[in-house]
């Protein structure tokens, strides 16, 4: 089921269920039951099916395609936005940065470098590994942060500052921090907050279906 | 006016329409019904058309709103699913069921919605809106996206629309509606319409009750003038003129057809009268005579399957006199009443029994063989009689009538009854003429014959007298010699003696043959007396006795009446006819004397049983120097025929060869 998911190049609804078994802390959900015969997946899964389905979600500023550095962020937060399906041409990519040791392992094997039809673009993950100084991070359409860089999160943030990035953490505070989308796990379920002032700020534009569905959403910037 | 006409009787109408055979309008018959009035005929059919017209627009409203409403809520529940679908993409893509139950408990607003579900792209179940509690968990989910809309059997509609993100399918949208509203809404439209539909026909009712009279009147005035016409026979009436329109052109062609009519029964009239004139001053008789029920019983005759008349009817006699009294004289002429010697003509009207006799009915079987075969006319020679009881003999000549021809058989008939007794008369005279013809031819060839045979015995009278006289005178020279020598030598031996005897002998016998010559060359006329038969007979008997072998047998009427006759002529010839007798009988026989009463006189025959008489020689029998004798001259019967017919009497003769001959003498009496 999971090999069949990506091979139809999508994260399945299936996967997410399963995910948030082996994830909650519980392990006796009702969807865990019913489905007692599905193959246990990792949380990681999850959490990469997530990464990608926000891609799906978001619209970026037409400047901020794949291989350009955004340098005018002034520019970026009044450009027209549109989905990344629409806004891609066939040759381009959508590329996923992870920033800190990478969680993942083989989660994004099956899609990882191929087209995705629901993207309309090339797949790339960017595993950037431990922040240093220096580091370019803005060609990514979408940063996961993971918790091992919390520390470097102020520089890591403000190193995309101004740049159409839609940055993912998964901890607590990362809102707070800057960032826009904040994965955490409620009810055993792994479920979302949205900084929508930042993403905002950013020129990114978030479907209104991530927003009704976030755990919670900070409309100003609260600085 | 018009009105009262129109309710009394539209007997005209109906009488018209059932003669028509076109089946069409028939059937409109059937459908209103002869007996419907004009006016009612024209608002029923404004009515129903106008119905019709409503009802039709009606109908197509109903069905055209229905189909319109339907496809909204077609259009409307897919409207709704691609938003639902759109709403659910990222409760699809993250697998948040309680996203998707929140956006489909919005389509609690439409009544009309009774299921809707969310599939995954799997098609497992995500969410429900399940109201009604139908069978959401067992729903299939074998929908891909070419999947459109459709009616169930139960009478929903449904629709299934794929959520798609960028080309890929992430799930399924699936709905179901019921069509309550629409049967709701368009129970409150038909009602609406029954309502205009009411008004409509009450509109039209009105409207086509006062409209009608556009049409009808004018047709309801021509109808109230024809059936004026045709009660008053006055054909000089006219429609009222109109101003325009084909009912003008009606009323017009009505009042030409009517001048038209006017013309021809001026012409009909004239006709008739012409033909009534002509029946009743025709000289010869003439008879309208009303035939159809003869025809009937002629038609059922052969629809019984009889084809040869002629013998059915003479195997049935009763069947023609039965025909016969179903002939109605309906009218006859002056002739008739005069031919039938009736007082009036209508002693003749009615039946025909009374001029009918049992020899008219072989005619009348013709006639109904004639009638049976549909001929036009029919010729016969017939007896009738008159009503004094006169049988007349007729010559009738019919003009017979045929199914829709003429309605009475014209018989003229002329009494020949004058005419076939002149044909009969002269049939008679013709016979007669030819009777007298032969009479004439037999009696001229009987004078001729006497003609013949007197100049041949005037010449042989003169010959004979010529020859007489001068032989008489040697022959008394010859006497006298002979009575000289006698007495002078009275001594004289006996052969001279003899001698002497033989030559005054056959000096008797020529004197004799002499003086018979003279008999025939001069007959002296006859000096008649009364005398009795049996006194003639006896003394011819007497002068000549019957000689050795022969018998005599008289037989005579003793109460014949005398004869008026010459005795000394006809002792001569009573004496010839014995004298014929004795000779024809040389070897003996028997002479038979009968003597009876004759028409006027008596008849005396000689019959003997002698050789008779050749026929070739009988007609010669009596013609003077005919003989059969060996000695003999011929003038014995000669002479007896000539001095019989002298005495008004006659001889005959008849007889076979071997049977002997029978001469009869016939002699008048005292007035013949």
């Amino acid at each position: 089921m999971f090999a069949r998911g990506w091979g139809r190049a999508g994260l399945l609804p299936a996967l997410a269920c399963t995910a948030l078994v082996s994830a909650g802390a519980s392990a006796g959900t009702s969807a865990g039951e019913a489905t007692g015969s599905r193959p246990q997946v990792q949380a990681v899964e999850i959490k990469a099916a997530y990464l990608y389905n926000f891609l799906l979600f978001a619209e970026w500023p037409e400047e901020g395609g794949p291989g350009e550095l955004a340098s005018s962020p002034g520019a970026d937060a009044a450009a027209p936005v549109e989905r990344p399906a629409a806004s891609r041409e066939a040759g381009t990519e959508t590329v996923i940065g992870i920033v800190g040791e990478d969680p993942f392992g083989n989660a994004f094997a099956e899609v990882e470098g191929k087209y995705d039809e629901a993207l309309g673009s090339t797949l790339v993950i960017v595993r950037f590994g431990p922040y240093h100084e220096g580091m370019i991070l803005t060609p990514c359409h979408l940063l996961f942060v993971t918790d091992t860089e919390s520390e470097n999160l102020p520089s890591i943030l403000g190193a995309i500052e101004g740049s159409p990035v839609l940055t993912v953490g998964e901890e607590e505070g990362f809102l707070e921090a800057g960032g826009m989308i904040n994965l955490l796990v409620r009810r055993n379920r792994l479920r979302w907050e949205i900084n929508y002032a930042a993403a905002n700020a950013a020129g990114i534009q978030l479907s209104s279906q991530l927003l009704r569905n976030a755990v919670r959403v900070i409309e100003q910037d609260e600085g | 006016m018009a009105m009262n006409d129109e309710e009394r009787s539209p007997t005209a109408e109906g009488r018209g329409t059932r003669d028509a055979p076109d089946s069409g309008f028939s059937f409109r018959n059937r459908f209103f019904g002869d007996r419907m009035t004009i006016r009612r005929k024209l608002v029923i059919i404004l009515v129903v058309t106008s119905m019709l017209a409503v009802l039709v627009a009606s109908s197509a409203f109903i069905v055209l709103s229905w189909f319109t409403r339907r496809q909204a809520l077609e259009r409307d529940l897919a409207s709704m699913a691609r938003a639902i679908g759109h709403n659910c993409e990222v409760a699809l893509q993250f697998y948040i069921p309680e996203d998707a139950e929140r956006i489909l408990a919005t389509v609690e607003a439409r009544p009309a919605i009774v299921l809707a579900c969310v599939y995954d792209a799997d098609g497992q179940l995500l969410a429900a809106y399940d109201p009604e509690a139908r069978a959401t968990s067992a729903l299939p989910l074998e929908a891909g996206p070419e999947v459109e809309p459709h009616q169930h059997p139960a009478g929903l509609l449904h629709v299934s629309h794929p959520v798609l993100l960028g080309n890929r399918q992430i799930g399924t949208v699936y709905m179901e509606a019921d069509m309550r509203e629409i049967w709701a809404e368009m129970g409150r439209d038909s009602l609406m319409l029954a309502g205009v539909a009411l008004l409509a026909l009450i509109g039209s009712y009105l409207l086509s009750s006062r409209l009608q009279g556009l049409i009808s009147d004018p047709i309801l005035a021509l109808a109230a003038t024809a059936r004026t016409i045709s009660e008053a026979e006055d054909y000089s009436v006219r429609a009222d003129r109109l101003a325009g329109g084909e009912m003008a052109t009606l009323v017009e062609a009505f009042n030409r057809m009517l001048e038209a009519i006017e013309v021809r029964d001026g012409a009909l009239l004239v006709s008739q009268k012409r033909y009534q004139a002509m029946f009743h001053t025709a000289e010869v008789s003439l008879w309208e005579q009303d035939i159809s029920e003869v025809q009937r019983m002629m038609r059922e005759l052969s629809s019984q399957g009889v084809s040869d008349f002629r013998d059915y009817l003479e195997e049935h006699p009763d069947f023609v006199a039965r025909a016969a009294g179903q002939v109605r004289v309906v009218d006859v002429n002056a002739a008739t009443v005069k031919m039938f010697d009736a007082g009036s003509k209508d002693e003749l009207l009615g039946s025909l029994d009374r001029v009918f006799v049992p020899e008219s009915l072989p005619v009348f079987r013709e006639e109904l063989v004639a009638i049976a075969e549909g001929r036009q006319t029919f010729e016969a020679e017939a007896i009738q009689q008159t009503l004094a009881g006169r049988r007349i003999v007729v010559l009738m000549s019919m003009a017979l009538p045929r199914e829709g021809d003429l309605p009475q058989a014209i018989t003229s008939i002329m009494d020949i009854s004058e005419r076939k007794a002149t044909e009969e008369e002269l049939e008679r005279h013709r016979h007669h003429l030819e009777d007298m013809v032969a009479e004439r031819t037999e009696e001229l060839e009987n004078a001729r014959d006497a003609l013949v045979r007197q100049e041949r015995l005037a010449v042989l009278g003169q010959l004979a007298g010529g020859v007489s006289h001068e032989l008489r005178n040697p022959l008394g020279v010859i006497s006298n010699a002979v009575y000289f020598l006698r007495s002078v030598m009275p001594d004289a031996d006996d052969r001279v003696k003899e001698y002497l005897e033989i030559i005054a002998s056959e000096v008797r016998s020529s004197d004799r043959i002499v003086a018979g010559l003279l008999d025939l060359s001069r007959t002296r006329p006859a000096e008649r007396g009364d005398v009795r038969v049996a006194e003639l007979v006896a003394t011819v008997l007497e002068k000549q006795p019957p000689p050795d072998g022969i018998e005599v047998a008289t037989d005579i009427d003793p109460a014949l009446q005398p004869v008026h006759v010459d005795v000394q002529q006809i002792s001569q010839v009573l004496n010839n006819l014995v004298t014929n007798a004795y000779q024809a009988m040389p070897g003996g026989g028997t002479l038979k004397i009968k003597a009876t009463a004759a028409e006027d006189g008596a008849r005396i025959s000689f019959a003997d049983t002698g050789c008779g008489i050749p026929e070739e020689d009988m007609e010669k029998l009596f013609e003077p120097l005919f003989t059969t004798k060996a000695r003999g001259i011929g003038l014995g019967l000669s002479v007896s025929k000539n001095l019989a017919e002298v005495n008004g009497g006659s001889i005959e003769v008849e007889g076979e060869v071997d049977q002997g001959s029978t001469f009869t003498v016939v002699l008048p009496g005292r007035d013949g």
